[in-house]
């Protein structure tokens, strides 16, 4: 059996939380985040017949008051970086956290998340930077925590990056 | 093989051995034939070499043979193309092998399998009975009943309220963690503890680690290093044992020694990287491998109990034993009068069972009282006087329901016909093969009745009222009989004064006859005329017959029919007294008269 540890990543308030919890199995409540930092849940997918379970770790978001403690990162096989349509200034975070995470694990597979697409009227992220996002080699995913859209790709297609 | 042309000179066949008509003139074709052989001699030799080899499978085999194991080594480094080639045929040799005979295979892996199933069993075992053998010894002590009485107010199991007591520490699940990743590697638990999703768990604790030495740098300035090795929760514990790759986490309960890590779990996790350092330095998520852990895991499972000191505890207290004295006592005796109940109540149905006029058709028990249900003629012994006066059984305890009827038993036929015809003192009934007899004097009247009333009666056939005798036919026959009539000596002359005597006895003659058709039976007059001792015997015969013919005539002239009388003349020879004196004498002379009532018509 194969068991990968992955971390999702992201400014404060950008979904993360709320992005997962339907899809992943989690014996912790949120509070953990709020005191521990990070909590623990798991999620198991199929990957070319094989089952791959992913060790979920949902670091606590990053702001102005609270940065993301980079010792939970260690081991991980790759992340999930998660950012907000709504609010363009979340996707700098993410990208400063995707330079922070490759110092201090190198270079692991990840993929940036633009949450909120149920509200992509109120979008501030152009079409044109997340095209530059992908020019410069990022796999980027848009996904709603509402709808559940392009939630289950980002995992299988992380796992897919990591297994490879 | 030789490679000097100098060489190959000599094994040219001599010429006296070729000699032929064409010898001295030669062939241009064997001459190209020697050319082509002295030119290409080696390389002829060589190419025969390589076709042989090529050509013979003998000489192929060995040099593959030679080739092969470095040919795999070679490829194998390169990829897997070898083990994904030879992986379906391995795999079908093993299976074919282990169809045609196992016992190499089981052989082979015995010595593997033996001691991984053997600590396997005695583990799971010892946990069992070690906890059985908590549950025996307290089952029985006054502390074991309080126990008991707490696990029924609290609803948990017995076994469990004992381990509860008993139990000094118990470790109750070890996790083996990837100390990079966080990852659970393996994972064991003891009988009957809850485990979550032990995984996230793994991680969990993993995360808690780091934040606790991210504010232990923080607040202390501690180095980042320093491990966690104890998080205490209240009731339990979890023991953290730190290698370079792998992290043991020990949960546990109660008081355990720090003895445990030497003894145990530092052991457990130096094996672990002794054996599998490799495949935890090179991990990439494959938990497999690791199952080969387990046993390392399975031997921190440790628990220990409260050692009593005192065997007295454990012995059974002697109130136990007196009570067992006592109930089976009670069992005893509760058996004897159960079955001396059972007994008489047997007894007092075989009694019923035996006594005339009495049929039992039902008996039982009914709660806690028993029942008879039968016939009972009227005239048959009660039943209850039994229970009371033959039996000990309280009465109050039977109930008896009786349906009257009429045996035919002759003892109730004979006690009816008492009741029924109600006999007079001096008449005697008797019953015989269903005949009725009646003896004795009664009157006409009673007579008459009973000869009616007994022929209707149950159980009798026949009424016998031969020995019955009428009251006045009695009297009258008693009275005539008492008289004698007097004579005078030696003649046939009446003595004076039996004149009214006489008139009685001829009253009473005919009041017998009167009666003679109602009594149903024949009356017969016997006279008989007596004489004195004195005298010839022939001539006292006469006078005797002619005193008794004369009292017969004073009969016959007032009107009795001759024939009702018998005539005798005894003389001397039936006295009426022994003569010793002339009074005696005096009184033989005379007549004497019998009455016979024939048989009842």
């Amino acid at each position: 059996m194969i068991q990968k540890k992955i971390c999702l990543l992201g400014a404060f308030a950008v979904g993360k939380t709320s992005l997962v919890a339907r899809y992943v199995k989690s014996i912790y409540s949120d509070q953990y985040l709020t005191t521990v930092g990070v909590k623990v849940d798991k999620k198991v997918i199929s990957l070319d017949d094989r089952e791959v379970t992913l060790i979920v770790w949902d670091l606590a978001g990053e702001d102005e008051f609270q940065k993301v403690q980079m010792s939970y990162l260690r081991g991980a096989s790759g992340y999930l970086l998660v950012a907000d349509g709504t609010r363009g200034n979340t996707l700098e975070t993410a990208r400063m956290l995707s330079q922070r995470t490759a110092d201090t694990v190198g270079d692991i597979p990840f993929i940036l998340l633009i949450n909120k697409l149920d509200l992509a009227d109120e979008w501030e992220v152009e079409e044109r930077s997340i095209e530059e996002f992908r020019a410069g080699g990022w796999t980027v995913i848009k996904t709603s925590a509402l709808t559940g859209e392009g939630v289950e790709e980002s995992f299988t297609q992380l796992a897919e990056m990591m297994v490879k | 093989m030789s490679d000097s042309p100098l060489r190959i000179v000599p094994k040219q066949p001599a010429e006296p051995e070729a000699p032929g008509p064409d010898a001295l003139e030669p062939d241009p074709t064997a001459q190209l034939e020697e050319l082509r052989r002295l030119l290409l001699e080696p390389e002829q030799s060589k190419l025969d070499n390589v076709l042989e080899r090529l050509n013979n499978p003998r000489v192929r085999a060995r040099e593959m043979s030679r080739a092969l194991p470095e040919a795999i080594r070679l490829r194998t480094a390169q990829d897997d193309s070898v083990t994904e080639a030879l992986g379906p045929t391995i795999v079908t040799a093993f299976h074919n092998s282990i169809k045609k005979d196992p016992r190499p295979v089981a052989d082979a892996i015995s010595p593997l399998m033996g001691p991984a199933i053997r600590r396997a069993i005695s583990n799971t075992l010892n946990s069992l009975i070690q906890s059985f053998d908590q549950t025996i010894k307290h089952s029985f002590s006054w502390r074991g009943l309080k126990w008991r009485l707490e696990a029924m107010r609290t609803g948990q199991s017995f076994a469990q309220v004992v381990l509860y007591h008993t139990l000094v520490y118990r470790v109750e699940q070890v996790f083996l963690i990837h100390k990079q990743t966080g990852i659970l590697l393996q994972h064991v638990s003891s009988p009957a503890v809850e485990t979550r999703d032990a995984d996230i768990v793994s991680g969990m604790l993993t995360a808690i680690q780091d934040a606790i030495r991210n504010f232990a740098s923080d607040s202390f300035g501690q180095g980042d290093d320093e491990a966690v090795e104890k998080l205490d929760l209240g009731d339990r514990e979890v023991w953290l044992e730190h290698g370079p790759q792998a992290v043991l986490a020990i949960v546990l309960t109660g008081n355990a020694s720090e003895n445990l890590r030497e003894e145990y779990f530092a052991p457990a996790l130096e094996s672990i990287h002794a054996e599998m350092g490799d495949l935890l330095t090179r991990f990439d998520g494959d938990t497999q491998p690791f199952e080969m852990a387990r046993h390392h895991l399975e031997s921190c499972l440790q628990t220990r109990y409260h050692v009593e000191t005192d065997p007295a505890k454990y012995r059974i207290p002697s109130y136990i034993w007196l009570l067992c004295i006592l109930i089976i006592a009670a069992l005893g005796v509760w058996a004897f009068f159960t079955w001396r109940a059972y007994s008489r109540w047997q007894d007092y149905l075989s009694r019923l069972k035996t006594e005339p006029g009495i049929v039992v058709t039902e008996a039982g028990t009914s709660g806690r009282t028993r029942y008879v249900i039968g016939l009972r003629d009227p005239l048959a012994a009660d039943p209850d006087a039994i229970l009371r006066n033959e039996t000990e059984i309280n009465p109050a305890t039977v109930s008896g329901r009786w349906t009257p009827y009429q045996a035919l038993d002759p003892r109730f036929s004979l006690e009816r016909a008492r009741r029924a015809l109600a006999p007079p003192p001096g008449v005697t009934l008797s019953l015989k093969a269903g005949t009725l007899r009646a003896e004795g004097i009664a009157t006409t009247g009673w007579i008459e009745d009973a000869t009616v009333l007994a022929r209707a009666l149950p159980g009798i056939d026949r009424f016998d009222a031969s020995r019955l005798m009428d009251q006045e036919a009695d009297s009258l026959r008693r009275a005539i009989e008492a008289r004698i009539f007097r004579f005078v000596t030696g003649k046939a002359d009446l003595v004076p004064g039996q004149t009214e005597a006489i008139n009685e006895t001829l009253a009473g003659i005919q009041r017998l006859l009167e009666k003679e058709s109602a009594m149903r039976r024949k009356v017969r007059i016997t006279v008989s005329g007596h004489a004195d001792s004195e005298g010839d015997d022939a001539y006292n015969l006469r006078l005797s017959r002619t005193r008794a013919e004369r009292i017969a005539s004073l009969f016959t002239a007032r009107g009795i029919a001759q024939d009702r009388f018998e005539i005798r003349g005894v003389g001397a020879n039936e006295p009426l007294r022994p003569e010793n004196t002339p009074e005696d004498r005096q009184f033989n002379r005379s007549v004497s008269i019998k009455v016979a009532l024939g048989e009842r018509q």
